[in-house]
C-alpha cells in the first residue's frame, strides 16, 4: 500500500486522496474487511434487540429490509461519491457543509460515537475472554478481580497495535479471520435452531408491548436502518481502497448486508427462544465446553477484527477534520488517542455500556439520517454529482468556503431533518407517533433535510454566489479540473 | 510515535493532487446496471416492509 511515499508514513498519507496504486483491494479483500467489521457481538445484540420488538418472521423481514434500505441509501448519499473522489468521507461533506461546518459535525459525531463503539466492542471481547478463562479454571467464577475489564483493555491494546499498522494489516487480518467468523456465525445459528427447534422459534413471541404489529414491525425496521446508516464515514473510508467501483460496491454491500445478517439471525433466534441474544451467556451451555470454548475464542477474534476496522477506518476522519494539532499526532498517535478515550469509558462505565447500546445508536441515527438527506440533495439535485477535489481540501477559501467556512443552509436543513425524526420517533424511549407505522422516522427525516436544503439553497446560497453550485458556475473554465463525484 | 513537521501533510497533499491531476483519469463510476440493481434492492426492501405490514 505504501507506493513510492518517502515523505510521511504510508498510513498517514492514505488519509489524503488515494493514489491509483493504493486503490488495490479486490472484491475478496473488500468483502473480507467489511464482513470482519460486521461480524461481532454487536451483530448478535442487534438481532436480539429486533427480537424484543417482533417475532422471528417479522424479525427476518425487518433485519433484511432495514439493513438493505440503510446501506442502499448510504451508497447514493456518501459511499459512491467518496469512492469516486478517493478522499476521506467527511472531506467530501465539505461540499455541502463547508470545511468548518464539516469539522463541527465530524468532531461531534466521531467523538461521541467512535470511542463509545470501540469501548463496547472491547467490553464484549473482554466478557468473552473472561468466560474462556473461567471455563479453563484460570480464574474462579466468583473472583473479585476485574478480569473482564482487564481483558477488555488487553483486547483494546491488541486492536490498537494492529490498527496502527495501516490498511494492509487490516486487509490481511480480515482475510485470515473472516472465514472463522462466518463459520462461527453459521454454527451458532445452527446450534440455536437445533436446541430450541424450528417451531418454537417460529412461534415465539416478543415481550408484550403497547403497539400493534405494523408499528412494532416498523420499529424493528427503523432500528436496522439507523444501525446501518451509522456505518457512515467509516464504510466510505474503507471502500476507497477498492480497485474498481463494482468490486468495492458489492464487496461492501455483501459484507454489510447478507454477511452481517448471519450473527443477527442467530441473535434474533436466541433472543426469542433462549431469552438472551448475547452468545457469551449461552454458548458453552448450548454447544458444550470444548466447542463452546473454541467458539468463544473466535468471538473474541470477531470483536477484535471489528475494533481494528473501527479504529483504522475512523482515523482518517479525525486526522483530516480535527485540526492541525491533532493532525500532528500522526496515524498511530490518533488511534492511540481514540483508544485512550475508549479505555476511559471501559474503566468508568462498563456496567452502563450494554444498557445504553441502542439509545446511542438511535440518537445518532437521527443525526446521520438528516445528514444523508442534505448530502442527497446537494449531490443529486444541486451539484449534479460534480465536485472539485482540490477545493475539497482547501480549508481557507475555495469553492466550498460558503460563509466563514460554514454553510448555514445545510446546517438548518440538518436541524430540520433531526427535528422531523424526533417528531416521528423519540429515539431514546423509542416512542412512535401515529404516522410512524407507515413512513418510519429516518426516511422522512432524510426527506425533510433534502427538501429544506434544496429550497434554502435556491433562495439564499445560490443567489448569493456561494458554494459554486452549477447555476452560478456557468461559463467557468474550470470544467477540466472538475472531478465528477459519481 | 514521531511528531510530524507542521507542513508535512500539506506537502504530501499537494504532491498527491498534482499526481492525480496529471495522471490519466480512471472511470470510477458504478456501472449503470449495478446502480439500478442497488436502487431496486433499496426501494424493493421498503415495498416488502409495506406488504408485510398489510398481512
Amino acid at each position: 500500500m505504501a507506493g513510492d511515499n518517502t515523505r510521511i508514513e504510508a498510513a498517514l498519507a492514505e488519509t489524503l486522496p488515494l493514489l491509483p496504486e493504493e486503490r488495490s483491494w479486490s472484491f475478496r479483500d473488500m468483502l473480507a474487511v467489511k464482513s470482519g467489521l460486521a461480524i461481532a457481538t454487536w451483530g448478535f445484540l442487534s438481532g436480539g434487540a429486533t427480537g424484543q420488538l417482533v417475532g422471528f418472521v417479522d424479525g427476518m423481514i425487518a433485519m433484511l429490509c432495514g439493513t438493505a434500505i440503510g446501506i442502499g441509501i448510504l451508497f447514493f448519499a456518501l459511499l459512491l461519491p467518496v469512492y469516486r473522489t478517493g478522499s476521506e468521507s467527511f472531506v467530501y461533506l465539505r461540499s455541502a457543509f463547508g470545511p468548518l461546518g464539516t469539522s463541527l459535525i465530524a468532531v461531534t459525531l466521531v467523538l461521541s460515537v467512535v470511542p463509545f463503539w470501540t469501548a463496547i466492542l472491547a467490553t464484549m471481547a473482554g466478557s468473552a475472554t473472561q468466560e474462556v478463562l473461567v471455563a479453563l479454571d484460570f480464574v474462579g467464577e466468583d473472583t473479585l478481580l476485574p478480569i473482564a475489564t482487564a481483558m477488555s483493555l488487553a483486547a483494546l491494546l491488541v486492536s490498537f497495535m494492529l490498527a496502527a499498522r495501516g490498511s494492509n494489516a487490516l486487509r490481511l487480518f480480515n482475510l485470515a479471520a473472516v472465514p472463522l467468523l462466518v463459520i462461527l456465525s453459521i454454527s451458532l445459528m445452527v446450534a440455536v435452531f437445533a436446541q430450541a427447534g424450528w417451531s418454537a422459534i417460529l412461534t415465539a413471541e416478543p415481550p408484550p408491548m403497547q403497539w400493534d404489529r405494523p408499528t412494532r414491525l416498523m420499529l424493528a425496521v427503523e432500528l436496522n436502518i439507523v444501525t446501518n446508516i451509522s456505518w457512515f464515514g467509516l464504510a466510505g473510508n474503507l471502500m476507497r481502497y477498492g480497485n474498481s467501483a463494482r468490486s468495492a460496491t458489492w464487496g461492501t454491500w455483501i459484507g454489510l448486508v447478507p454477511i452481517a445478517l448471519l450473527p443477527m439471525v442467530a441473535g434474533l433466534a436466541s433472543s426469542l427462544a433462549l431469552g438472551s441474544a448475547d452468545p457469551v451467556q449461552w454458548m458453552i451451555p448450548l454447544v458444550g465446553p470444548v466447542l463452546g470454548l473454541a467458539m468463544l475464542s473466535i468471538l473474541v477474534l470477531a470483536n477484535v477484527s471489528s475494533m481494528i476496522g473501527m479504529l483504522q477506518g475512523n482515523a482518517p476522519t479525525i486526522i483530516q477534520n480535527f485540526g492541525a494539532l491533532v493532525r500532528r499526532l500522526g496515524f498511530a498517535g490518533t488511534i492511540a488517542m481514540v483508544s485512550a478515550l475508549a479505555a476511559l469509558i471501559i474503566w468508568l462505565a462498563t456496567d452502563a455500556l450494554y444498557g445504553s447500546f441502542y439509545s446511542i445508536v438511535a440518537f445518532f441515527g437521527a443525526i446521520f439520517a438528516a445528514c444523508i438527506g442534505v448530502l442527497l440533495a446537494d449531490r443529486l439535485v444541486l451539484r449534479r454529482s460534480r465536485v472539485v477535489l482540490t477545493d475539497l481540501h482547501d480549508m481557507s477559501g475555495g469553492r466550498y468556503h460558503f460563509w466563514f467556512g460554514v454553510n448555514p443552509v445545510a446546517l438548518v436543513a440538518l436541524l430540520a431533518g433531526f427535528l422531523t425524526y424526533l417528531a416521528l420517533l423519540e429515539p431514546l424511549s423509542q416512542t412512535p407517533s401515529a404516522a410512524f407505522r407507515y413512513i418510519s422516522a429516518s426516511l422522512p427525516a432524510m426527506a425533510a433535510a433534502f427538501c429544506v436544503h434544496i429550497v434554502l439553497s435556491r433562495l439564499i446560497t445560490i443567489p448569493a454566489g456561494r458554494g459554486d453550485y452549477p447555476a452560478i458556475a456557468k461559463g467557468k473554465s474550470a470544467s477540466e479540473s472538475v472531478e465528477p463525484a459519481e | 510515535m514521531n511528531t510530524l513537521r507542521p507542513n508535512a501533510i500539506d506537502e504530501e497533499l499537494e504532491r498527491r493532487l498534482a499526481i492525480l491531476a496529471a495522471g490519466e483519469s480512471t472511470d470510477r463510476r458504478l456501472p449503470l446496471l449495478d446502480a439500478l440493481i442497488l436502487v431496486a434492492t433499496t426501494i424493493g426492501s421498503f415495498v416488502t416492509v409495506a406488504i408485510a405490514q398489510a398481512f
